[in-house]
């Protein structure tokens, strides 16, 4: 198996990338998911207003708009990304390969070989280049979300470093809990829990609905080169989704590889 | 020592007795899911030491990742109530009520367990090898995000649900149907919150080969982008789609021990169950004409598809042969494919982990492989939870028909006037089944009765007598099917079925040559779509309202061609005139198109498209 560049995760900036070049490029996720980085660590994200998109990115957010997934004011229900994710990827035939663990990859001569792990075992995959759009060693910080829900009523809160976010719809509250960045999941879902379950009493009506089953993280947004044609642009380092796929968009058809 | 890997979808076996483990646990649990977390968290509390790795980032599987948010069927009893109970009494307080369950009120409670109870566990991770010595498993190979390691244990659970493991290890596998090696349909879970409660949807997204990784990118892939909307509201919101597909039917090894619905009928069952499975043969294959013989006996034939049945679950099947030090928990257990739907369910697959930990737990104490442990105590443990219960031994039962139809544990009929009396109804389901089981001594009173003028008691008379495969049913069965006899019987709350449809079958199953001319009429003719039976709204499921795919034209098609199928298998001089029909009526698309209006990649489609290979296959092995 072969192609001019290897994506590693069908993050936003690797679908943008993977929309750049579709012939040369493969996009290897050991999830079941797209664009998980924000979409299912329940991060809208924020400045939907102030981007200068490119074309494709544009009809991203003119879709998200007529779905009613982004609305005027910024806010974003941010789930509904998924299945349009999804729909997207199918329709515009972007090659994602979803549950292909990623083992490692090496420069050989005229680029890389890379190792993943998938349903029929280890394979490799040649490249002339490797992208790579996960954290890496950039993560500054991590959170842990949840969606939250109640019988009704405005929700009001504020806590020391927890930050409470609405989405599009009525009662969508996302809350935004720090943890350390060496937390695994089940710290992490531990301290959340602990959290939820000391809430003050104008909190009680509201329940978790939803955990994140990604971190929401802050990481450094730049595009390092990990070695001659080794490069990582960290997805979650946008602001939004849409500035994460452009940044991936941007890199691949501004002629980089 | 030999180190057993996958690559490339070829198993490689090569020597490595260099190799120096850098840990040693007693039981490493491979997959998490719903039958692995139970097995971690049980034998951590032993005192166990115990890896326990996922590629998800949770425990629970379809209970959690998954989605399916409440139980279907399963026995009641086991460990897995305690943990119920448990989650349970979060709901509301901390986290949003379920229907049934609260999924990352699960998550949470099963990994408080097994953490709490010393187990390691490691998530986004995945097995990539077993070290086996002299036929016992000593360890594996996995990775994680930050690289791969190789580590000793004692025992080795298969939690993938899948039979991963077992493949791995080079244990001999089953696959799929017999007749075209397909499985059953897949889901796609979408998850929602409306007011205070969580709620979620699902359809059959389609079938994959999961063993396909492309296959499977793709299935995933367009079963989420199934579920987009035109416009997003609030009033059922959107939480997330389920990071986990449920596929519900894969790899199943062949155990020490292994159980078939044929065996399951006809009483020749494990006198020392582990635990007993409850659920109806739960197949969502729309194409049931090509499932086995047996099975369209009960579901076409008799009518009995959604009827509950218990399983008595040996320990044997739990144990891949020929290896020791490996046992698995999930619904790759021994069971041929038509019990492997029945004994999926998740309380059911509860009981499996528990079973596994058990079985661990004994095999350490007696010094003994993993199929040598006193399978009496094994026993006795597990009544302790009501894992093991002789009251779940229900036997079969109709659970739920209809509204005000009660549930009615089975007892098959034995008197002649209490068959024929049932035989006179909409729902003769029973009376059919238990001709069946009488044999020889009703058959001159069906005969009878097919001289009777009850129309009702003539003609399910005539399916009692065809599952006898006595031939004096075929004139009212072919009169069922000229005249496209569209009365749908009542036994079941879903998978009735159309009184035609189970003519042609059972004209089949009688090699029936007279009937040939009508079987391939109906699948030839492009105008048979016309005829009102294929239209009544009154057979149409809420999914297919937009008329997007004819379910009974399929019914009518499909069985037709497995009935043509098996009259030219047996009618040599009339293979040609079959042949052809065949080949007419799969020869261009248009057969697809009177089907579904679905494009090609979805399910509907690919049964129908499915239909025309199975065609061709057959037909070539009468050249």
């Amino acid at each position: 198996m072969g192609k001019d560049i290897l994506i590693i995760g069908a993050t936003f900036t690797g679908i943008g990338a993977g929309y750049a070049a579709k012939e040369r490029t493969l996009i290897v996720e050991p999830r079941q998911q797209v664009g998980y980085e924000f979409i299912n660590s329940f991060n809208p994200g924020t400045g939907y207003g102030t981007m200068q998109l490119s074309p494709v990115a544009d009809g991203i957010k003119t879709e998200m708009k007529s779905r009613g997934i982004l609305v005027d004011d910024g806010r974003v229900h941010v789930p509904a990304l998924a299945p349009m994710m999804f729909n997207r990827i199918q329709t515009d035939n972007i090659p994602v390969l979803l549950q292909a663990f990623v083992a490692e990859s090496r420069p050989v001569a005229g680029g890389f070989e890379t190792d993943i792990y998938t349903a029929a075992g280890y394979e490799t995959i040649k490249s002339k280049f490797v992208l790579d759009t996960r954290p890496g060693k950039k993560v500054i910080s991590k959170r842990i979300n949840a969606m939250l829900c109640s019988a009704g009523g405005e929700f009001s809160a504020s806590c020391g470093g927890v930050e409470y976010m609405g989405g599009a719809l009525a009662g969508e509250v996302i809350m935004k809990l720090p943890v350390e960045i060496n937390d695994d999941f089940s710290v992490a879902r531990r301290k959340l829990h602990a959290f939820w379950e000391q809430r003050s009493d104008n909190l009680k009506p509201w329940t978790i609905a939803a955990v994140a089953d990604c971190f929401e993280f802050a990481a450094l947004k730049d595009v390092s080169t990990l070695c001659p044609g080794h490069f990582q642009i960290s997805s979650c380092a946008f602001a939004n989704p849409l500035e994460a796929f452009d940044a991936g968009y941007r890199f691949i058809s501004g002629g980089a590889l | 020592m030999i180190l057993s890997e996958k690559r490339s979808g070829i198993i490689v076996r090569n020597e490595c007795s260099e190799i120096r483990f850098s840990k040693h646990y007693d039981v490493i649990v491979a997959g998490l899911g719903t039958a692995g977390s139970i097995t971690t968290i049980l034998s951590a509390r032993k005192g166990l030491s115990v890896l326990g790795i996922d590629r998800l980032v949770c425990m629970g599987g379809m209970g959690t990742a998954g989605a399916v948010l409440g139980y279907y069927y399963g026995s009641r009893g086991g460990y897995f109530e305690e943990i119920d109970r448990e989650v349970d009494a979060l709901k509301n307080a901390v986290y949003i009520d379920g229907r049934r369950t609260s999924p990352d009120a699960k998550k949470y409670i099963l990994e408080r367990e097994a953490i709490d109870s010393g187990a390691v566990l490691s998530y986004e991770s995945t097995i990539t090898g077993v070290f086996i010595e002299k036929d016992k498993v000593c360890g594996i190979r996995w990775r994680d995000q930050s690289g791969e390691y190789s580590v000793g244990c004692s025992y080795l659970v298969d939690g993938t649900g899948d039979g991963d493991v077992c493949e791995i290890a080079g244990c001999a596998t089953m696959w799929g149907r017999v007749l075209d090696e397909r499985t059953q349909p897949f889901t796609s879970v979408k998850v929602m919150t409306a007011g205070t409660q969580i709620t979620s949807t699902n359809h059959d997204s389609g079938l994959i080969d999961q063993r396909d990784p492309q296959a499977l990118s793709r299935g995933i892939i367009s079963s989420h982008a199934a579920h987009l909307e035109e416009k997003y509201g609030a009033q059922k919101r959107l939480l997330y789609m389920a990071p986990l597909i449920g596929i519900r039917e894969g790899r199943r090894i062949h155990g020490e021990e292994s159980v078939t619905l044929k065996d399951l009928f006809a009483g020749k069952v494990t006198k020392s169950p582990v635990f007993y499975a409850y659920s109806d043969l739960d197949k969502h294959d729309l194409d049931n004409a090509l499932n086995s013989e047996e099975l369209q006996d009960w579901a076409v034939a008799s009518n009995l598809g959604a009827t509950n049945i218990t399983v008595p679950v040996p320990y044997g099947a739990m144990l891949p042969k020929g290896i020791d030090g490996l046992i698995v928990a999930g619904r790759c257990m021994s069971f041929d494919r038509d019990l492997s739907a029945c004994v999926r369910m998740e309380r059911d697959m509860q009981k499996a982990g528990e079973v596994a930990a058990e079985g661990i737990w004994l095999s350490k104490k007696h010094r003994c492989p993993l199929k040598d442990i006193p399978v009496n105590e094994l026993r006795t443990n597990l009544r302790t939870t009501g894992c093991l219960d002789e009251q779940n031994n229900i036997g079969v039962k109709l659970d739920w028909v209809r509204n005000n139809v009660p549930a009615l544990v089975v007892k098959w009929l034995q008197n002649h006037a209490d068959i024929k009396k049932s035989l006179a109804t909409l729902s003769p389901g029973i009376a059919i089944w238990s001709s069946r089981i009488l044999g020889k001594p009703i058959v001159a009173d069906l005969k009878k009765w097919l001289r009777e003028s009850d129309e009702l008691l003539r003609k399910h008379s005539a399916f009692a007598l065809g599952l006898l495969r006595e031939q004096d049913a075929l004139p009212v069965l072919r009169d069922m099917v000229r005249s496209r006899d569209g009365v749908m019987l009542q036994d079941m709350r879903k998978h009735n079925q159309i009184r035609a449809v189970m003519s042609i079958y059972l004209a089949g199953k009688l090699v029936d040559i007279q009937l040939v001319d009508d079987l391939a009429s109906i699948i030839t003719d492009p105008a048979e779509i016309d005829n009102p039976i294929y239209h009544d709204a009154s057979f149409v499921s809420a999914r297919y309202a937009d008329g997007s795919y004819n379910n009974i034209y399929f019914q009518f098609f499909s069985h037709s061609v497995m009935a043509l199928l098996k009259i030219g298998d047996v009618h040599v001089s009339a293979r040609g005139k079959i042949a052809g029909a065949l080949q007419d009526a799969v020869a261009s698309g248009a057969y697809i198109s009177r089907i579904t209006r679905n494009g090609p990649d979805s399910y509907e489609y690919r049964l129908a498209e499915n239909i025309g290979s199975v065609i061709h296959r057959r037909i070539d092995t009468w050249k």
